[in-house]
């Protein structure tokens, strides 16, 4: 959030008077000792000189220096506040910091651009503070660690709430630091605005855990913390509050506190006596299924639930939180979750928060009712970090759900021992059993892919361009690249038939469910894929973009490759068929559903605004015979480093 | 999708003894029967005036609901999820959908291109 500076705003006090804690600075600087070295020396040359103990580390103006005696103030000093918390978010491994430039963090920004060399990390511009934190979202899924940000006081922070929000559902790790003036004595008009008490109480109810140092050596301190409880499962945003003054203000001494030692973070596996009886229930089990959701954060972690369930041949539903399981594994069954969890006899769910969303059906009608979908026999257990840290005010966390075992630990760290559990108890003897079991559900796989083949083409050739033509198009033209699909708002679920068979193949949602998630963290996420040479796409909704399409900007200004592939249905559907359903219960027909849900007259030209934004366009296209040519061209555009935009005018749904 | 339409069929065989019966009271008992044709043009207008179309897709290829094309409900199965419609979809009532009207969106989703067969799939949906 840049500034709006008053008139007159700018530069020094003027005839007003130096605060005291101005004067303390001042004479703390060595104030007069700098008259001296003024006098005897230009002002230049003055402020090269290397400082020492008793050198002038302050430097009065010229004109106050000749003319009006002795200076009261310096416009010059030797060290900042700021250039230490560098260090410190160097020492972290942060690459980037994304931002919108403010006062409230001017210090630190100076310093990661000057004193930081804006490398390791490297600011990255952006619109909106909801952009900034998005894109640290998208990135940290795909890289595995966080990025940091920069929020202008309590207007930025308010900007970046959604994107917390989003990312605590998520559970992603995100650093917002935000700017803030503690000291009323020297706040200045807008600072008094952009200044609070406690900036955390804004969003404490989201995030894991908020500071705000009143030294640099706890700011230092504060800085490691915040990065290891964002990075502890369940992982999740953190908050520091930087104030001004230490961001600005001289280096106590003129000597930069310790950098704190970033500890290796172990992450807690589940209790040994728990996970026999996990793997009991597991190996006797006549039809077992595993629930995975936010479970998998490494390749490492796909090929180890890969291994848990070919030891026990069982389905696999992957609710898609993160990629957890190849999507064309025999093992796969997310097709058909609904009737697996009926005819289950255990049910393993790995890091699902909302377990009773899977294993109920709900029908939202005048009479909302929830009814089981699994057996009232069957053994449910879930392995979790949630349990570890819940909040109590944002109903995040879902409906309680009865199971039989609930272990609180981390699912990843948790599936190489409950894997060799399952291996030491399951019976040698029933392998054909399992592997006829393996054959059903394979079996199952194919014939579901195969009708999913064929139900795409109907309407293949119509106009809008139905979203499995859209899909199939661009599969076609990346099948043989590393593909990464870093933002899906195709709502049928036509990427099922891409096989995604790496971790970072695809990246989930936005877990809040808070528009404007998907263009800005499909960006961090190419942002973290740029590096590895992945090609990053995306489907992306015309909806979700209206609310941050600054992100265009951002993509072509920093060079991240990716291609955006507007899903663009002119409206907020899911938004329609609500109105449509409070329209038909009250009797009063669906005709005027569209009011308020439409993004149309004027249809919005979303290849014009990317081309305003210095990012390749094509479009928009309406005939699906038009979208090979153009997706080639902005392909093309991908694989060179620049982002690209193809508009495509496509079904609602 | 197809498997979510078997698991919607699985409730309208539940349901369509039910369906069967309360048609069979109704006014509209004669054209409620399988094999009674509606105006499928019709119907083509209606399905888009009543924004089926939204959920269903212009060719009934499905989408948010389950595929429309070729059919192989019954009318009177049909026209159960219609008025009285399991999961998300919006109930049609008598007052906002009349039954001929009804009849005549069945017609037109029954004459809609289904999916092409495996063999004649395009080269880019190939596995």
């Amino acid at each position: 959030m840049a500034d709006t500076a008053e008139p007159g705003a700018s530069g020094t006090m003027g005839h007003e008077q130096p605060t005291s804690s101005e004067r303390r600075r001042f004479l703390k600087g060595g104030g007069l000792a700098g008259v001296a070295a003024l006098t005897a020396a230009p002002l230049a040359q003055a402020a090269a000189a290397p400082a020492t103990a008793t050198s002038a580390k302050v430097l009065p103006r010229p004109d106050e220096a000749l003319e009006s005696g002795p200076p009261e103030d310096p416009v010059i000093q030797s060290s900042c506040g700021s250039d230490y918390m560098v260090d410190v978010i160097k020492s972290l491994g942060l690459e980037y910091i994304t931002t919108n430039p403010a006062s409230s963090f001017r210090g630190l920004h100076e310093a990661l651009v000057n004193y930081g060399g804006n490398s390791a990390p490297e600011l990255l511009t952006c619109t909106h503070e909801e952009i900034a934190v998005a894109m640290g979202h998208g990135y940290a899924k795909i890289e595995g660690k966080p990025l940091a940000m920069m929020v202008h006081g309590t207007v930025g922070l308010q900007h970046a709430t959604m994107a917390m929000y989003n990312a605590y559902c998520d559970r992603a790790p995100v650093i917002v630091l935000g700017g803030n003036t503690l000291s009323a004595e020297v706040r200045q008009r807008a600072e008094w605005v952009h200044s609070a008490q406690d900036p955390g109480a804004m969003v404490r109810d989201f995030v894991k855990w908020d500071d705000q140092p009143h030294s640099l050596r706890s700011l230092g301190e504060s800085m490691v913390r915040a990065y290891q409880i964002a990075m502890t499962p369940p992982m999740g945003p953190v908050l520091l509050s930087i104030d001004t003054e230490l961001q600005e203000n001289e280096l106590p001494g003129d000597e930069k506190p310790r950098v704190p030692k970033l500890a290796k973070l172990a992450t807690p596996q589940a209790e040994t006596g728990a996970l026999e009886q996990v793997a009991e229930w597991l190996a006797k089990a006549e039809n077992p299924v595993l629930i995975a959701d936010r479970l998998v954060r490494s390749q490492e972690g796909m090929d180890q639930l890969v291994a848990l369930a070919e030891v026990l041949q069982c389905a696999v539903i992957d609710r898609n939180g993160r990629t957890n399981f190849p999507s064309h594994h025999p093992l796969n069954q997310t097709f058909r979750s609904a009737a697996l969890i009926g005819s289950a006899d255990v049910i393993v769910a790995l890091e699902v928060n909302d377990l009773f969303a899977s294993l109920n059906s709900a029908v939202d009608r005048i009479h909302r009712r929830a009814s089981a979908r699994f057996r009232a026999q069957a053994k449910i257990v879930t392995i979790g970090a949630k349990d570890l840290f819940i909040k109590a005010n944002f109903q995040d966390f879902g409906r309680f759900q009865e199971v039989d075992l609930a272990i609180a630990a981390d699912g990843q760290t948790t599936l190489p021992a409950l894997t060799e559990a399952v291996r030491r108890k399951i019976d040698a003897s029933q392998r054909s059993v399992r592997e006829a079991r393996r054959e059903k559900l394979a079996q199952a796989q194919r014939e579901s892919l195969d009708q999913m083949r064929e139900r795409a083409t109907i309407g293949w050739d119509s106009s809008p361009i139905t979203t499995a033509r859209l899909a199939a198009e661009l599969w076609d033209q990346i099948r043989n690249d590393d593909w990464s699909l870093v933002g899906e708002g195709l709502m049928p679920g036509w990427r099922r038939l891409w096989p995604a068979d790496k971790v970072y193949r695809f990246n989930g949602g936005s877990g809040g469910w808070g528009l404007g998630y998907f263009a800005p963290a499909a960006l961090g996420a190419a942002l973290a894929n740029r590096k590895h040479g992945r090609l990053s796409v995306a489907f992306q909704g015309d909806g979700d973009l209206m609310f941050a399409p600054g992100t265009l900007w951002t993509a072509a200004h920093h060079r991240i490759p990716i291609l955006y592939l507007m899903y663009n249905n002119r409206a907020y559907h899911q938004e329609v068929m609500y109105v449509q359903s409070m329209a038909n219960r009250m009797s009063r027909g669906i005709d005027r559903a569209h009011i308020g849900t439409a993004l149309d007259a004027p249809n919005i030209d979303y290849a014009m605004m990317a081309r305003a934004f210095g990012v390749h366009a094509e479009g928009p296209i309406d005939n699906p015979r038009d979208l090979r040519g153009a997706l080639k061209r902005a392909l093309a555009v991908v694989r060179r480093g620049e982002p690209a935009l193809v508009d495509a005018i496509v079904e609602p749904r | 999708m197809s498997l979510r339409v078997r698991e919607l069929f699985g409730k309208v065989r539940v349901s369509v003894a039910l369906s069967v019966c309360v048609v069979a009271a109704s006014s509209i008992a004669s054209v409620a029967q399988d094999g009674v044709s509606g105006d499928a043009t019709r119907g083509r207008s209606l399905y888009l005036e009543t924004r089926c179309y939204y959920c269903h897709g212009r060719a009934g290829q499905g989408g948010q609901g389950p595929t429309l094309a070729q059919t192989v409900l019954p009318y009177a199965g049909f026209r159960q999820i219609v008025r009285v419609p399991y999961g998300a979809m919006p109930a049609y009532s008598s007052k906002v959908l009349a039954e001929e009207d009804l009849l005549n969106i069945y017609a037109y989703v029954k004459s809609l291109p289904g999916s092409r067969p495996g063999k004649d799939l395009p080269a880019i949906l190939a596995k």
